[in-house]
């Protein structure tokens, strides 16, 4: 488990031969239009939670998207809670906010390493990618997995901290801290990044409000808007922490604020870690009346959004699951047309899309032959390119 | 068996050039899968690299469901990849839907959609929901030493 | 100084007017109001423009004889939902489309039209948006009476 090889190999990535999610269209080598088609990875998951009780529910939600595994199973039971009128123990709410918090460290790390990746900073992604794993080994400590924790349930936390597990996930911590100020330093003093991110992508702060556009796609473009300030949940009004934001909403600004949100996680952990409270982390709930509930949560990507109907049964009459790049991924269209081509997958890759949906990209020149210039393989390349020639001419 | 065809196996096993088909999954497998790549895992020194085009492949790993989108695509795949080649059905989801058995846009399960196209496809599942990476390593290299 | 939620909830109320025709408050920063459908469009507007709040989403839902939208709006200042609802008769699944006025509602409304049948009025692009280009025409998965395979 504690291979320390460090092979910068630059993978490239595996390319979808047919576009299917992302297609623009350009004239020259500007974008002019674009269009997102998500059928591909639509599963229904609306409909499978309809069909399982209360308690199966998380387990199914978890798997909306693996990289938000904590984010929509805590809304979906705060959203029942709210129904059922359930008052959560102390201690789980900031077991609630340790997991979550955890996620978002390996989540931003994630993103950071496919964004080096795509403007060709390869160690980037190995490093980046190198020091999530000291968050995994936390998370699969406290939870019993990497991913899909499976430990947010209707009226508290599944399975408890012990003492050595805080003090493991203290250790983790002190093991990513330094890494993540050099990523920081890195990002905001690197000419050539500046060079390349700097009004690229521009999300306006009129078109992200528009659009409702949310998490850090919001708040690098001065809507200074989440939810774990603006309607408190878990623990995160009993510990002190920022909200990070930027005025620009290029994909400069977006990667500040990421790496500036993740030095708050790890404020925001070790405060919780401090001070997680003696008690219970389960409160009982025999059944779940009828009502309806909300539940919303700040997830690494910006809001996940639950809203769930009951009818006094075993479970959900309707819950409807809104992912934050639900309302993301159509500023892309916003951020995207004048751009040129080779700033494309990088404009995307800002928003942090789903990484399988990202790869399904390709350039159209034709809207009715819809003859194909590019696919994705091409349109990192050209990028890498872009970033070559901005080195050369410092 | 003929010279070439003792040839092609031998190259698959030695090094084989795994292409990354997505059919509908929530990400958990495709990200673990990349996680192969980084310095903790590092699978390029078994000689696995991801390739480019399935023309260049001698594994698929399908991830997801399948769903109804996704299945003429798939199959599309499978008919460009390089032959001979494995299937390999990483996660739950791939190998027998998982808990998306009931979806309403669930056209799997992938074994099934590959047979559809090659009855003599050969194909090896990994479940796991996802399978942490040492699982995929060790389900790779027994299918390997088996074929 | 900013507001408290108090006075948001004044402020809304005064904005609304006589036009809710049910306003229900289960927890101090959830707000559900009833709007008839002919109401909706400048509904929204008033809360998207007037009020200043932010769209989350909405959820379309079959409830036997009708069929129901509530579109989720937020007012970020201090944290409060506010779930504005109309019905329809399944027989005249049409309801204006809020796109032209609240530009963040577009896809919302386009996965609330593939998977529950609802027609919005006045959408700039209704388009299928989530289910497989050869999902037949007509059958709703969402819908209580159809069966979930097509």
């Amino acid at each position: 488990m504690t291979h320390k090889t460090l092979i910068p190999i630059g993978p490239y990535h595996p390319l979808q031969e047919e576009a299917e999610f992302f297609q623009l269209y350009c004239e020259g080598e500007t974008v002019v239009d674009m269009d997102a088609r998500i059928s591909y990875n639509h599963r229904g998951i609306e409909g499978v939670s309809m069909n399982r009780t209360w308690d199966q529910v998380p387990y199914v939600v978890e798997r909306v998207c693996g990289i938000c595994s904590a984010s929509h199973p805590l809304a979906y039971v705060q959203a029942v809670e709210e129904i059922a009128e359930v008052e959560v123990p102390e201690r789980a709410l900031y077991v609630r906010t340790i997991i979550n918090e955890l996620e978002r460290i390996h989540s931003h790390l994630l993103w950071f390493g496919l964004a080096g990746h795509f403007i060709g900073y390869n160690t980037v992604f190995m490093w980046a990618w190198r020091y999530r794993e000291p968050c995994l080994d936390a998370l699969e400590v406290v939870t019993g997995s990497r991913i899909n924790y499976a430990n947010h349930t209707v009226g508290g936390s599944r399975k408890d901290l012990t003492p050595e597990m805080v003090k493991f996930v203290g250790e983790r911590l002190d093991e990513i801290e330094g890494p993540l100020d050099m990523f920081i330093t890195t990002a905001l003093e690197d000419p050539i990044l500046s060079l390349r991110l700097k009004d690229v992508g521009v999300l306006t702060e009129q078109d992200a409000r528009a659009l409702g556009a949310c998490g850090p796609t919001a708040r690098a473009s001065n809507v200074p808007i989440d939810v774990r300030r603006d309607d408190p949940y878990a623990a995160y009004d009993r510990v002190d922490w920022d909200v990070m934001t930027c005025q620009n909403g290029d994909v400069f600004d977006k990667v500040v604020v990421r790496l500036l949100e993740t030095k708050e996680a790890i404020r925001i952990l070790r405060q919780a870690l401090r001070d997680l409270p003696e008690g219970p982390v389960q409160a009982s709930v025999k059944e779940v009346p009828p009502g309806e509930g909300v539940g919303h949560v700040e997830a690494p990507r910006g809001e996940t959004f639950h809203f769930v109907k009951s009818n006094g049964g075993a479970g959900p009459e309707r819950h409807k699951i809104r992912a934050p790049s639900f309302n993301n991924v159509p500023t892309f269209r916003a951020s995207c047309i004048g751009q040129p081509i080779a700033d494309v997958t990088i404009t995307l890759a800002s928003i942090d899309p789903c990484y399988s949906c990202t790869e399904r990209m390709a350039v159209v020149a034709d809207r009715d032959t819809g003859e194909e210039l590019m696919n994705f393989a091409d349109l990192v390349k050209l990028s890498r390119q872009k970033t070559e020639e901005i080195r050369k001419q410092l | 068996m003929s010279v070439l065809d003792k040839v092609k196996l031998w190259g698959l096993k030695k090094s084989p050039w795994v292409y990354h088909v997505n059919t509908g999954a929530c990400n958990n497998c495709d990200i673990e899968v990349l996680e192969l790549l980084t310095p903790r895992f590092d699978v390029e020194r078994l000689g696995v690299l991801l390739a480019c085009s399935p023309r260049h492949a001698d594994a698929l790993l399908v991830t997801g469901i399948c769903t109804r989108q996704a299945r003429p695509r798939l199959q599309e795949i499978y008919r460009q990849t390089a032959k001979p080649c494995l299937v390999v059905c990483l996660g739950a989801c791939a190998c027998t839907a998982g808990i998306f058995h009931d979806a309403w846009h669930f056209a799997g399960p992938v074994d099934e959609v590959i047979r559809e196209v090659d009855p003599d496809a050969k194909i090896i599942y990994i479940p796991g929901c996802p399978p942490k990476p040492e699982a995929m390593i060790a389900g790779i290299a027994k299918a390997l030493q088996d074929l | 100084m900013a507001e408290d939620l108090e006075q948001t909830i004044q402020r809304l109320k005064e904005l609304a007017g006589d036009v809710p025709l049910g306003w229900d408050r289960p927890r101090p920063k959830r707000v559900y109001i009833a709007v008839d459908k002919k109401d909706a469009r400048e509904f929204a507007r008033m809360l998207f423009e007037d009020f200043g709040a932010r769209f989350a989403t909405a959820t379309g839902t079959d409830i036997g004889e009708e069929l129901e939208v509530v579109y989720h709006f937020e007012c970020d200042a201090v944290g409060l939902v506010i779930n504005m609802r109309e019905r329809t008769p399944k027989g005249d699944p049409v309801v204006p489309s809020i796109t032209p006025v609240v530009p963040a509602a577009d896809w919302i409304e386009r996965e609330m039209n593939d998977l529950v049948g609802i027609v919005f009025d006045g959408h700039p692009d209704p388009r299928r948006l989530i289910l497989a280009d050869d999902w037949p025409d007509g059958v709703y998965p969402l819908r209580r009476d159809k069966k979930n395979d097509a």
